[in-house]
Order: C-alpha cells, then structure tokens, then sequence
C-alpha cells in the first residue's frame, strides 16, 4: 500500500490551469522530488495535498483512507507535516514555542488543566519540551531554544520550520524548496538531515528543489512537472537524460519541433 | 503640582478606594480584551457589549429575586448565581456573535464588534423589561452602603481585586500551555497554524468566548457595586478606553494592562474630579481620540512620547533648562 498518493490531480483557477491530471505517489521511507520550472504547479500539488488548497479533480489517499477535502490541520494531525517555500514561522514566539505548537492536539489535556495548571498539564509540558528540545538538537539549533522565531538568520529559519514539521510526528514529510538560499556547505548538511529523517525517524520525504545537485544526489525518484502537466518520472539518472525534462527547462533544440 | 492639586480639590479615604476600585474592574477588562486582540490577534471594538450583557444578566437576576436583606444568605446566593448569570450569558453572546464574525479579519471584524456593541446598547434601551433608558435599579444583596460608603467600597475593592487576579491568573497559565500557544499561533500565522495542525476556527472562537465570558465577569460587578446600570454607561467610549489601556499596557502583555489601567483611570478621576479644571473634563474625550490615532499610528513608543511632550506642558514633567 502507497503512503501517500494522488491520483488524477488538477487544480484550476479561472481559466488557469494550474496543475491538469498529476499522478504521485510516495512509498514508506522514501525519498521523492517533485521539480519543474517555476511556475509549473508544484506548490499548487503540495497545497493540495496537504489540505491548504482543495483539487478541481482527483483523489488522495494517506495509507489508504481518502483524505480530499479533509480541513488542513486534520490531514496535520494524520501525519503530513510540511515547511514553507516563504517561510511562515510564527515570528514573535520563541524557537521552542514554534516547535511545541505543532503538539497541541496531542498534549493530552484540555483547557481547564492548562487554567488550573493540574499535574496532568504539568507532566504533558514536561515531556513535550524534551521531544521538542530532542529536534532542535537534530536540526543544530539546541542553543537558541530562548530566542524569537524572527531573530534566526535565515538558513537557521528553514531548519527550524523543518523541526516544527516534525513534532507532529509525521509519516511523511513535505519540504518545498528547503535549500533555496543556503551556501553550498549548507545544502550539504541540509541533505544529511533530510537523509538522517528519514533514516532514523522512518518518515517518507517529497520535497520541491531547484537545486538539481542537491535533488540528484538525494532523492530516489524524481516527478517532473511542466505547465501543470507532469512531463516524467523515474529515477535521477532516467530523468536527467529524458529529453522532455531537456527542453522543459533549456527550451528545445533549434529546428527540433 | 501636589498643592495646587490638594487646593483643587479635597482627597478622601472613600474617593481613593472607589479610584481603586475602578482600576481593577478596568484592568480585568483590558485583561480580557487583551486575551482576544492582543494574543489572539482578533481586532474587538465591541468588547463593552459584552460588559454590558454581563451587567444586565446579574442586574436582572437581582432585580426579580425578591426582598433580601443584604449579606444574608439568600442575598450572597443571589449575588453568586447572578455572577453565573452573568458569566453564562455573556459566554453565550460571544459564541453567538463569534460564529459569524470570526470569518472577518482585521478591519472589518473591529466594525462588526462595534456594531455589536452599539446593538447591545440600543436593545437595551429599548427593552421595558430591563428599564430601557432609565436603568435597572440593582438591590443591595452583599452590603448597604448607607452610612458606611467607606466600608462598602473596600468590600468590593476586595472583590475587584480578586477578581483582578482569578483573571490574570487564568490568563496566565491557559497562555503558558500548548493551548495559549495554539492561541498566540493563530495571530502569528493562521494558514501555517491551520497546517501544522491547530483547529484555528475552533480556537478563535473559545478565545473570544472565553474573553467575553470575563468582560461579562466584570459588568456582574459592576453591577453590584453601581446599585443601578443605565445603557449610557455601555457606550462606545467605554469600549474605546479599554482598547486604549490594552494598547497602551502593550498588546499582548497582561502585566502591562494592569499599570495601564491604573494610569488612565487615574488620570481621567483627575480631570472628573476638576482638578485641572472645567474645560479639561469637556477636552478629555477629544484626547482618547487623538491619543488612539497617535497610538494606532505610531505605535507605542510614539504615543509614550507624545505623553511626555503633554506632561512636559502641563508641568508634569520637567523639561530640561526648566527650574521649578
């Protein structure tokens, strides 16, 4: 059984087709890319699956059960977890709160706890804190636990949405351009830790890139959009030579059409 | 300043207490606001119509519960189940006017409380079962002031100041736990709040309930400590100066409402009391006015100045150069 899959996903708006008949799928402990030229819907598809936007066509399934139309934080609580193409962290609360926040439909206690601040809502803090202290550790950013969200530079930022997304304990991870405006060494350990996610913590990984090194060199399959319209898939060696993919971001070849 | 204060106008024990008392019940209120608009981010400018559903609910209760002598115990059970009244149907009035609101945003949910308030104004002004706009005459159920003012002001200066501090209490720890941070995220973020799994429609709505609820604490209060609520004591201006003691105490900062109230309260009794004058009293609505534009404008740190410069005038503060 898929993880995750889409089936047939188009999404229009007006007369603009964003995304027309997208197949997708991601296994269990998988790494996949989705990449095409700006513009080609691949946002569009991750907002789709994710609850943020609803598809004009198609299904989607997480480990079986339909889940189109579900609200976004319910298909959260089911396990997608997702970062931001624009960052959107929650800039005036501190590093940790960001990454605690994500927990709260499993803190296990109500609201009349956290007003009389019962043992329950005490011990739940506790262990909450030390989960999120255990990502911030992964993601290198353990000592800055006490600053504001807005106050990280940026490279720290991305890592941070990174450590947000997966208090929710998700089964599979959606990363939109994780890498844009990192350096080189950067990009490297950000490839370390997206590998050792998924290693250590079994959580499947689709993600968005641009950057066709640091796609190549981590991800097992590859989907291609262009124009909305997926164009190819397979492996990054298979990709790379398929000529569509060629002139989908070159442009064709002089006297080709 | 002091003599010529002193000379203006007589000090009394009683009038101090009654300051007081005032301060807290304008603190619970920014408290309150604080919770929707300052860590909520839901812009409320009808929180006074929730005070005055509060007022109204325990006023009512009392009015119909029959001769009591005050402090007996029918009278403090009245006085308790009015507070539920009041809270209750308070609470109501939030879910029902934060159902259809809380699809608005910014501007265009601050007009909607607003029309809210002024609604709850003129229902009651027009309702004869509630005295319309003579007021409701409230029975004394905990204490008769009558001869013993003094006494019967500290008594609800204690009730004001636990109700102060139930309040800051609750509001501190609900915002110190996962949910007071699904609170705050919703205001940082809706849509990233919304996909990292936070019901935000659910939370908006029990944090403007809950915020209601406690404006509707306040107005059960008020109301036994007035003895009479009248729908001109619900207006506009009163939402205005709540708004005006939250932005100013800081949005978002519980401790900061609770100095802020005290500052402006204290400054308006001033000019009431015609310590600085008959036109000052005419010129103070003028002032909230401009002070809110200023504030809105920019920002606190402006209007702080824009305080000082004031102060600076009127001989408050001394200016630099200036002997006094």
């Amino acid at each position: 059984m898929k993880l995750l899959e889409a089936r047939g996903l188009c999404r229009t708006f007006g007369g603009l087709k964003a995304v027309v008949g997208v197949d997708l799928c991601v296994d269990e402990r998988e790494i996949v890319a989705l990449i095409g030229p700006n513009g080609a819907g691949k946002t569009t598809c991750f907002n789709c699956i994710t609850g943020a936007d609803v598809p004009t066509a198609g299904t989607v399934t997480l480990a079986g059960v339909a889940v189109r139309g579900w609200p976004a934080f319910r298909l959260a609580q089911a396990g997608v977890g997702r970062t931001f193409q624009n960052i959107r962290l929650f800039k005036e609360m501190t590093v940790l709160d960001n990454v605690l926040t994500p927990a709260t439909s499993r803190a296990g206690y109500g609201w009349w706890a956290a007003i009389v601040r019962s043992r329950r809502c005490r011990d739940a803090e506790v262990r909450l804190a030390a989960r999120a202290r255990a990502l911030l550790a992964l993601v290198g950013l353990g000592s800055v636990e006490g600053c504001r969200a807005r106050e990280l530079p940026y490279g720290s930022q991305r890592r941070l949405e990174i450590a947000r997304a997966l208090m929710l304990e998700p089964k599979v991870l959606l990363l939109d351009e994780p890498a844009a405006g990192m350096n080189p060494s950067e990009k490297v350990e950000l490839a370390a830790l997206v590998r050792r996610i998924r290693d250590e913590r079994g959580i499947a990984v689709l993600l968005i890139e641009h950057d066709m090194k640091f796609v190549m060199g981590l991800s097992e399959r590859i989907y291609v959009l262009d124009h909305g319209e997926p164009i190819a898939t397979g492996t990054p060696e298979a990709v790379r030579r398929d000529p569509r993919v060629i002139e989908a971001y070159l442009g064709a070849a002089p006297g080709a059409t | 300043m002091l003599p010529y204060l002193a000379a203006q106008f007589q000090f009394s024990t009683s009038w101090l207490i009654e300051l007081l008392v005032f301060v807290a019940l304008y603190a619970t209120l920014a408290a309150s606001l604080n919770l929707v608009t300052g860590f909520g981010g839901m812009f409320s400018l009808g929180h006074h119509g929730f005070y005055a559903v509060g007022a109204y609910a325990a006023g009512f209760v009392a009015s119909r519960w029959g001769a009591v002598d005050p402090g007996s115990a029918s009278g403090l059970a009245c006085f308790a189940v009015s507070g539920v009244a009041a809270v209750g149907i308070a609470s109501l009035a939030g879910v029902a006017v934060g159902l259809p609101c809380l699809r608005l945003r910014g501007d265009y949910l601050a007009i909607a409380t607003l029309a809210f308030g002024e609604i709850v104004r003129i229902a009651i002004e027009n309702t004869p079962a509630l005295e319309g706009s003579l007021g409701l005459y409230v029975p004394r159920v905990v204490l008769d002031p009558t001869g013993r003012i003094a006494t019967f002001r500290l008594v609800f200066l204690g009730i004001g100041v636990a109700m102060l501090g139930v309040t800051l209490v609750v509001l501190r720890n609900l915002l110190r736990s996962a949910h007071g941070r699904a609170i705050v995220s919703v205001r940082e973020d809706e849509i990233a709040s919304d996909l990292l799994g936070v019901d935000t429609t659910r939370y908006k709505l029990r944090t403007f309930v809950l915020g209601s609820a406690f404006a509707g604490l306040v107005g059960w209060f008020y109301a036994h400590y007035n003895g009479s609520i009248a729908p001109r004591e619900f207006d506009l201006m009163v939402g205005i100066r709540i708004l005006l003691i939250v932005v100013l105490g800081g949005m978002g900062n519980l401790w900061g409402c609770v100095a802020a109230a005290a500052v402006l309260v204290g400054v308006e009794r001033l000019l009431l009391a015609g310590v600085f004058g008959e036109t000052a009293k005419d010129w103070m609505q003028v002032c909230y006015a401009l002070f809110l534009i200023v504030l809105m404008l920019g920002g606190r740190a402006a209007a702080l100045k824009g305080l000082r410069f004031v102060g600076a005038r009127l001989g408050f503060v001394r200016r630099p150069g200036t002997a006094s």
